[in-house]
């Protein structure tokens, strides 16, 4: 079987650059080894659509935009009014199981694994160094962890998940991951950084 | 007695353990950290420091804040220089280099000021009038040297090396000012729990409270609110911080400036910090700007602001001069006077009126400050510094012309005049909204109209100049802002004390008699605006030839352009104005305020927006491997696509031949990655498609492709591409590599606006899927060579068949069907398995000769088979116009069935798709040519162009596609391809748009 190759491989050569105060002060690494799912209701169907996956993941599913389900390594982003995105470690027979499981009718199920490229950003600079290019409120008490939202950096669209008061990860287009990938380094360069190998938890 | 300025020997707020050293115009100079160029600048004795724009009078220093008209500089060296800034808001730092602007060989010996002796020829509008003759070209030969004698200072052509960077912010409230007013709707608005964002751009916060003695009851006063906001976490202090622009939704564009940290770029310290911030509220504290008055040599240096002078003095410890003449019309310069006495200088104050309060007569008494009621400054002597001036009697109007004739005066011997003409509150950003100032009479002066939602005003900016009215306003405007953000506390939590200074009594009875300008000689210069070398005789040329309108008076004169945007000239302006107008100051009203408030550098619009972070690029899934392999990239849009590899030829003009021979007789691999793909999902994809589709897709079997067109909803082509049924409710849509964004976007837009009852969904799946087209006779080999166990024979799949299939556990999804007219098979995978499965295709079947093309012979293989593509499908096409009507079903509506069918669009002369030969064999054609028949004269925009261009090796000559007149009805005929560019004419021949296998025998085998 082929390996993956990650867009921004080329780039991951673990390294760093003290900032302007002899500190680095955010982490920067590609997340790898997971799968994305999308799910999605036609006009009619949502309500079916939701019952199928309550079944499936035996939990209530998020009710608003921007909210996200965490269940063990699973997690479940509701990204529009009748539309998920799925992450799960690769290799999970999930996927095999929404394709059986949601009838084509009731659902349209994607496999998004290789659309997007996942970064993690953390640190005590990191919500700045992302307010250099996220037009959001990254202030705790608005944009608060465990929230994410779809949003733009670098003139392409990304989602940002916050997963901790000082950790991001950003989900890229593919093709335009390694050119949102050079923005961070070089928007990093005043805080200092530290490029770290790749992993499935590249930050852990 | 010394003349002129120097520093006092204790006091102020620079840090005198702290030297700086730095030069100006190649003197070095000493000054102290806190320092501005211009108290360092005077505190070194320095009072000549730019010649004026047109006459290029001597100026010095007029004010100490960012409403300076004279006293700019070019600061640094090499790509670091910078022109036209303000020595009054620039920091000293070590080394700093300074040159004054205007003069040659020098501000101080500068022939230029031979336009004094010309000025008659210069007044407003000169160049309209003088240099119009004596031909009608005359004024194109004058203009260089006219701009080279006028204008400010120099950029630089170099490079800038320091880095800029621009930001987003948000918060509850932004309170803009730090002044008395600022800093206590700021605590105010913190402790009721609000997010606040103080901006102040001055270093220092207190705004009017610097103007207080450096050790007094203010200070301790200043020092402790901002002890107190800086205790609470909720407030954040932006200094040096302009807030330059208001926008819609309470968008405040804020500029920081950190020049004098002496910015590391390679540390990625910015130079300036461009903040787009959000506000749920704002509070303007802006304050006010001291104007001047307008009398005769008003500008020469050593006249000054009154409350510069007193900046000068209790912030800088800067003494402007020793005997100094104070002309005012209101109560505010008195405290200047006041501690300038103090200090030992000997005062007097001219005072317009002939009544004053009687604390004040009191205390210049108290002070031996001579005091003349009812006088003005009627002249001012010396050229190059004040030597003295002409005190005579005040008019008793504020309307004296400039033709009244002054009484005789006596003359005072002096080294520094101060002018106190008012106050003028900074109405700028309150502006921006759309919302016109009003003009308050009894302070002669515009305040704001009004204020949006959300947005509070405390202060002088209302006309409140008192300090206890500036800390009352600010605390409501606090509370009333932290209110509408949600955060109440009670009045009793939020009060704040306002100190015990001994001016503030006289400040609240604040009182001004508008007297605007005083009468003066003439032929003496009266400068109304500074920057601009705008007198009182150009206003008044200017309403002589009917320029009523400020707006008008503006553009005529140049009044309020430049770099200060008139701060200190509008108001006198407009006085004046309407005194000749014999109106109210409110009926000539104001310009128009526009973003930015200050001057930005064009780097810090910028940020980092530049070079390879100008835009992003987008890569292929394969990108690396064409790098590493001899490709030559090109920009397709955001894209970087391989263009042509080398091991065809050692440039495009030979590669792509040499990779289309390759295709055409044996096999090659080329990356598609970029073509647009869609997962068209639901019961209703079928439905879906046969709208968007002019084709048939309810029919479209599963596994199968089909070849489709879309158009607008006008009537024109929007774009074409396959689409291949995957399943009963599934397919897969591919789109142009430059229409993508716009089909999906347009998919949705119908899905969610016209036919929400659809049940289908789209997404884009481009970035999910590796894309590479395997083509060429040898095709179906390669892939039995790549994929053994897999039957890829015609029966299995056959032409515009689908196969997907598992490749030791990686998917791939097989497509046959052609753009080169070659057998071909596009094949799709997983994006990050994509340069694997390339790999593998170069490696088995590489005894077969495989190698990869580029897009010039992609591109150019397409053309000899006759497809359209992006140069045709340029949105102003129809159906018949490319030959593809007869694709349009008769059986079905469809997206622009209706409208295509416009008389406009059926019309026969439509310039519509043909097929065009080169007919001379040592000649070619150029993409671009424009078209003409046989016998017709080569002008005008011709009878069609050539859309796309290839060299043929099966024809052994140039082909090309073009859109003609009349398009096909012309076949056989022969036409002229005219290049102007090149001055080239080719001969060549309307044919079919097909030049091989008309049948499509090659690509069915």
């Amino acid at each position: 079987m082929f390996d993956r190759k990650s867009a921004i491989v080329g780039a991951m050569s673990p390294h760093g650059c003290n900032g302007a105060d002899g500190h680095r002060r955010v982490r920067i690494g590609e997340a790898i080894g997971w799968d994305l799912v999308q799910i999605a209701a036609f006009a009619a169907t949502s309500l079916e659509l939701e019952s199928t996956l309550r079944s499936i993941f035996r939990l209530d599913l998020p009710t608003n935009t921007g909210e996200v389900l965490n269940a063990g390594d699973l997690r479940l982003l509701k990204t529009g009014s009748e539309q998920y995105w799925i992450v799960i470690p690769d290799g999970d027979d999930l996927l095999r199981d929404l394709v059986v499981s949601v009838r084509p009718d009731v659902g349209a199920v994607t496999s998004l694994s290789h659309s997007r490229t996942r970064i993690v950003v953390e640190g005590s600079a990191a919500r700045d160094l992302l307010a250099k290019g996220i037009a959001l409120d990254l202030h705790t008490d608005v944009f608060v962890p465990g929230r994410f939202a779809q949003t733009g950096l670098h003139h392409t669209p990304v989602v940002i998940y916050r997963s901790g008061p000082s950790r991001y990860e950003l989900f890229a287009m593919r093709t335009f991951a390694l050119s949102v990938w050079e923005w961070l380094i070089d928007a990093s360069l005043p805080f200092g950084y530290e490029i770290v190998a790749v992993g499935r938890d590249p930050l852990a | 007695m010394t003349r002129g300025p120097s520093r006092v020997s204790t006091g102020g707020r620079v840090d005198r353990s702290r030297p700086v050293e730095f030069s100006l115009d190649g003197r070095s100079m000493r000054g102290f950290h806190g320092d501005t160029l211009a108290s360092a600048s005077l505190a070194n004795g320095v009072t000549l420091i730019g010649r004026s724009f047109k006459y290029h009078r001597p100026r010095g220093f007029l004010s100490a804040g960012s409403e300076e008209p004279n006293g700019l500089f070019t600061l640094g060296e090499g790509g670091r220089r910078e022109p036209n800034i303000p020595g009054t808001t620039t920091y000293i730092a070590e080394g700093l280099s300074a040159r004054c602007q205007n003069g040659w060989p020098s501000v101080g010996l500068d022939f230029m000021s031979v336009n004094s002796c010309v000025a008659p020829l210069l007044a407003a509008g000169f160049y309209y009038k003088t240099f119009m003759g004596p031909t009608r070209g005359a004024w194109m030969f004058y203009e260089p040297f006219i701009r080279r004698a006028a204008g400010l200072g120099r950029g630089s052509y170099e490079r800038d090396p320091d880095r800029y960077e621009t930001r987003y912010a948000f918060t509850d409230v932004l309170v803009i000012g730090a002044g008395p007013a600022g800093l206590t709707a700021a605590l105010t608005a913190g402790r009721a729990g609000a997010r606040v964002i103080l901006v102040e751009q001055d270093l220092l916060l207190g705004g009017s409270l610097l103007l207080e003695e450096a050790t007094g009851p203010a200070e301790a006063w200043r020092q402790h609110i901002e002890m107190e906001i800086k205790s609470l976490p909720n407030v954040e202090i932006m200094r040096r911080t302009t807030a330059q622009g208001l926008y819609d939704d309470g968008t405040v564009v804020l500029v920081e400036r950190r020049e004098h940290l002496r910015p590391d770029p390679t540390k990625g310290e910015a130079r300036q910090i461009v903040t787009t911030l959000r506000t749920r509220a704002i509070v303007f504290a802006t304050g006010a700007i001291e104007r001047p008055l307008v009398f005769a040599n008003n500008d020469r240096p050593g006249v000054m602001l009154a409350s510069a002078v007193r900046s000068y003095l209790n912030r800088f410890a800067v003494a402007c001069g020793q005997r100094m003449v104070i002309v005012t019309n209101n109560d505010s310069a008195y405290s200047t006077g006041f501690d300038l006495a103090r200090v030992g200088a000997t005062v007097i104050i001219a005072d317009l009126r002939r009544e004053i309060d009687q604390s004040l007569t009191a205390r210049t008494e108290a002070l031996r400050i001579e005091l003349v009621l009812g006088s003005a400054i009627v002249d001012v002597l010396g050229r190059k510094s004040v030597k003295s001036v002409i005190i005579a009697e005040a008019p008793r109007l504020s309307n004296a012309s400039e033709h009244t004739r002054p009484a005789k005066g006596r003359k005072v011997d002096c080294d520094l005049v101060c002018m106190a003409g008012g106050w003028s509150p900074v109405v700028h950003l309150t502006s921006h909204g759309g919302i016109k100032p009003r003009y308050r009479e009894d302070i002669a002066a515009f305040v704001p109209g009004g204020y949006a939602r959300g947005q509070f005003g405390a202060g002088a900016l209302g006309g409140s100049f008192g300090l206890g009215a500036a800390i009352r306003e600010g605390i409501e405007a606090g509370r009333s802002a932290a209110a509408s953000c949600g955060r109440n506390m009670p009045p009793n939590q939020l009060s704040v004390l306002a100190p015990n200074i001994e001016d503030a009594v006289a400040q609240e009875r604040y009182r001004i008699e508008p007297i605007w300008h005083l009468p003066h000689r003439r032929r003496a210069k009266a400068f109304v605006d500074f920057q601009n070398d705008v007198t009182v005789k150009d206003l008044t040329i200017a309403h002589q030839e009917g320029y009523t309108s400020v707006e008008h008076l503006k553009r005529y004169t140049t009044l309020g352009m430049g770099t200060d945007q008139g701060k200190t000239s509008n108001i006198n302006a407009f006085a004046i104005m309407a005194s000749l107008r014999d109106v109210e100051i409110p009926a000539t009203a104001t310009t128009t305020f526009r973003p930015p408030f200050t001057p930005i550098a064009i780097g810090a619009l910028a940020g980092r927006t530049l070079g390879r972070h100008f835009r992003p690029t987008r890569r292929s899934p394969l990108h690396d491997w064409h790098l590493n392999h001899g490709g030559e990239m090109i920009e397709a849009g955001l894209w970087m696509r391989a263009w042509w590899y080398r091991w065809a030829g050692s440039d495009v003009g030979s590669a792509y031949i040499e990779e289309m021979r390759l295709v055409r007789n044996s096999v090659g691999i080329s990356d598609i990655s970029t073509l647009g793909k869609i997962d068209v999902q639901g019961p209703d994809a079928a439905e879906l498609l046969n709208r968007i589709y002019v084709n048939g897709f309810a029919k479209l079997l599963v596994s199968k492709a089909r070849y489709g067109v879309m158009l607008t909803d006008d009537g024109a082509v929007l774009d074409d591409g396959t689409t291949t049924r995957l399943s009963e409710f599934r397919y897969f849509m591919t789109t142009t590599t430059a229409q993508t964004g716009e089909v999906m976007s347009w998919l949705e837009f119908l899905l969610q606006t016209a036919w929400m009852d659809l049940q289908v969904h789209v997404t884009s799946v481009t970035d999910e899927w590796a894309g590479m087209v395997i083509s060429g006779p040898k095709a179906r080999a390669a892939l039995e060579l790549a994929l053994p166990g897999h039957d890829v024979s015609n029966a299995t799949l056959p032409y515009m068949g689908c196969l997907e299939i598992d490749l030791d556990g990686v998917p791939l999804r097989l497509i046959r069907l052609s753009f080169s007219g070659e057998l071909a098979y596009e094949v799709y995978t997983p994006a990050d398995f994509g340069v694997r499965l390339w790999e593998h295709f170069l490696t088995r079947a590489a005894p077969l000769g495989i190698r990869p093309y580029g897009l010039e012979a992609l591109a150019s293989l397409r053309v000899e088979k006759g497809h359209v593509a992006g140069l045709e499908l340029d949105h102003r096409n129809t159906l018949d116009d490319l030959g593809l009507g007869k694709m349009a079903s008769k059986e079905k509506p469809f997206v622009g069935c209706e409208l295509r069918k416009r008389p406009s669009l059926q019309s026969s002369d439509r310039w519509s798709l043909v097929g065009i030969e080169c007919l001379e064999s040592e000649k070619r054609l150029r993409g671009g040519s424009i078209l003409f028949a046989a016998a017709e004269s080569i002008e005008g925009h011709g009878r069609g162009y050539i859309t796309s261009v290839t060299w043929s090796n099966e024809l052994e000559k140039f082909v090309a596609l073009g859109l003609y007149q009349g398009g096909l009805i012309h076949e056989g005929e022969q036409i002229v391809c005219a290049y102007p560019l090149k001055g080239e004419q080719v001969k060549a021949r309307i044919v079919a748009p097909m030049f091989l296998d008309p049948t499509g025998e090659r690509l069915r085998v």
